[in-house]
């Protein structure tokens, strides 16, 4: 941090040597890219041509890593810090990444993501406010049902009967909704080995038409446990997710979940307005 | 089915630099994938620092066995850029430096991102991977995206995936991106997967979990649908995970505030 405050100062003296204000960075990132969307310097981009120093280089402090790595397998990182004089336009974009790291959220490319902006004041004080996506998800509720359960279609127990047949333990699908997009799905025998879904075949509904997959099947099983009144209940018009897990030959777990986007806002402040006293520089002047 | 040999994508510890990132991907597991391996390690800009020929000396030497490459939009220059293949004639010093640094460490492979469609069109971006080739010393692999809001990104459909297939061109084929296409266009096209898992001019393999809907990196804790296409894999291929384990909201908040 300590670097990082003095490359704080360092862009303050900039500005108010050329009478600006105040320094914009704003940045956004998602998927596995990003970076900073632009910067402005009292509302202006520094790109422009006619912005006042634009051209100058600033004494930018940045860090070599040097990571340890204990026999108990604790990390430990120190930079080793070295100056180096660059156009105020790279400064401030090796500024933006080392203060992301430094607060937590470099990972703003990542995922879901994030955007967000610093505010850099001639005065010394520094503001970011940064917004960080997450996928989230709710319970809408758990049902069980048994295989004598008088509802079930033939497609379910036609499963369950072939399940108890073939010595599986779990045959269990995510759904994906609105879309009843299958997001995972898998096979496990009693001896917990793991079979091909799309290989593996199961009778069909009516049973005289030979076999199917057992992922075409799922689709049959499927629309019927969606069309139950309570998982029809439970997800309504939302989007989210149905885990459709059969047990043993016996007994079909089902779990309704909703998905959402969240988000979550971090602030931080920094006063360098200490650090912009010329008193060095006054005694260095004195007589 | 027989056991992967997934490595690990630095992109997978986002925020870390590099050294801390080889620390922790040197203990790496994952619920579906189980111990993920060093042997090749993919250099992505997720990670904090400058690349240059110091920082990749000291990486191999710390780390003489593993096999590093790097992918798509590597900090390699002081100002950072977004220059997918898309960009290859805009940002030339960019792709200079990139194909630089990928012939100092002797890349066995370079992997880039297609980009947007308001830079280049399907057959620019493709002649763009040919002609890279010969820049990188290296094969030179496109990876295809996913759909969008806007349809901002070329390689996003699967009808676009076709013509890859139909090219000449190499390809880093990213599962979890066509777990977002399958989901959009409503249907998993696993006959075409299949057949680009099994190509030799697929070069890399990318894994990790999310709902169909966004690239959210997420680490693998069921086997997906795709998953039962892996097996096709041509052997040459090299998978990378790039799931991010999940951090605790007391870990996010642990640096802010100072």
């Amino acid at each position: 941090m300590e670097a990082l405050q003095r490359n704080m100062a360092t862009f303050c003296r900039w500005m108010q040597r050329h009478g600006h204000e105040m320094i914009e960075i704003s940045y956004s990132g998602e998927g596995d890219s990003g970076g900073v969307s632009e910067i402005l310097i009292d509302g202006e981009s520094l790109e422009s041509r006619r912005m006042e120093g634009a051209r100058d280089r600033v004494l930018y402090l940045g860090g070599n890593y040097v990571t340890t790595v204990t026999n108990e397998g604790e990390i430990t990182s120190h930079s080793q810090l070295h100056g180096k004089l660059w156009p105020v336009n790279t400064a401030l974009r090796e500024f933006f990444d080392a203060v992301m790291c430094a607060v937590g959220h470099s990972g703003y490319m990542d995922g879901l993501g994030g955007s967000g902006w610093f505010q850099i004041q001639a005065d010394g004080i520094v503001s970011h406010s940064h917004t960080s996506k997450f996928a989230d998800s709710s319970d809408a509720g758990d049902f069980e049902l048994t295989a004598d359960d008088p509802t079930l279609t033939m497609a379910s127990k036609t499963l369950l009967e072939w399940m108890t047949a073939n010595s599986m333990s779990v045959v269990a699908v995510t759904v994906e909704l609105p879309e009843r997009y299958i997001g995972s799905l898998y096979l496990q025998d009693v001896a917990g080995a793991h079979l091909d879904p799309m290989d593996t075949n199961v009778p069909t509904v009516p049973r005289d038409e030979g076999s199917v997959s057992v992922v075409e099947q799922m689709r049959a099983v499927i629309r019927d446990i969606l069309a139950k009144p309570e998982v029809a209940a439970a997800m309504g018009s939302a989007e989210g997710s149905v885990e459709i897990a059969f047990i043993g030959g016996n007994t079909i777990s089902i779990s309704c979940s909703e998905n959402f986007e969240n988000e979550e806002t971090d602030t931080n402040y920094w006063d360098v307005s200490e650090r912009l006293t010329p008193a060095k520089t006054a005694k260095r002047l004195a007589p | 089915m027989k056991a992967l040999h997934v490595n690990v994508s630095l992109a997978a510890f986002p925020g870390k630099n590099h050294f801390e990132a080889m620390a922790l991907a040197s203990h790496a597991s994952e619920p579906l994938l189980g111990r993920l391996s060093v042997d090749h390690v993919q250099i992505c800009p997720q990670n904090m620092g400058l690349m240059n020929e110091e920082l990749l000396t000291r990486l191999r030497d710390q780390y003489p066995q593993t096999r590093f490459r790097l992918h798509a939009n590597v900090h390699v220059q002081p100002r950072r850029l977004i220059s997918d293949f898309s960009r290859y004639h805009v940002d030339v010093a960019y792709w200079a430096r990139l194909a630089e640094l990928n012939r100092f460490i002797q890349a066995p492979a370079y992997s880039g991102h297609a980009g947007r469609r308001d830079e280049a069109d399907l057959e620019t971006m493709l002649d763009n991977v040919r002609q890279a080739q010969a820049l990188f010393g290296c094969p030179v692999a496109v990876e295809g995206m996913y759909p969008a809001e806007g349809d901002p990104y070329l390689l996003s459909s699967w009808q676009e995936y076709e013509t890859l297939y139909a090219s000449d061109v190499p390809y880093a084929l990213d599962l979890s991106h066509l777990n977002i296409v399958g989901r959009h266009e409503g249907i998993f096209l696993h006959d075409l997967v299949q057949a680009m898992l099994a190509s030799p001019r697929c070069l890399e393999i990318h894994v990790s979990d999310n709902n169909g809907r966004r690239d959210a990196h997420q680490t693998l804790n069921a086997p997906p649908l795709w998953w039962w296409d892996l097996p096709h894999a041509h052997p040459g291929a090299v998978i990378f995970s790039e799931g991010v384990a999940p951090r605790r909201k007391e870990e996010r908040h642990a640096h802010t505030h100072q």
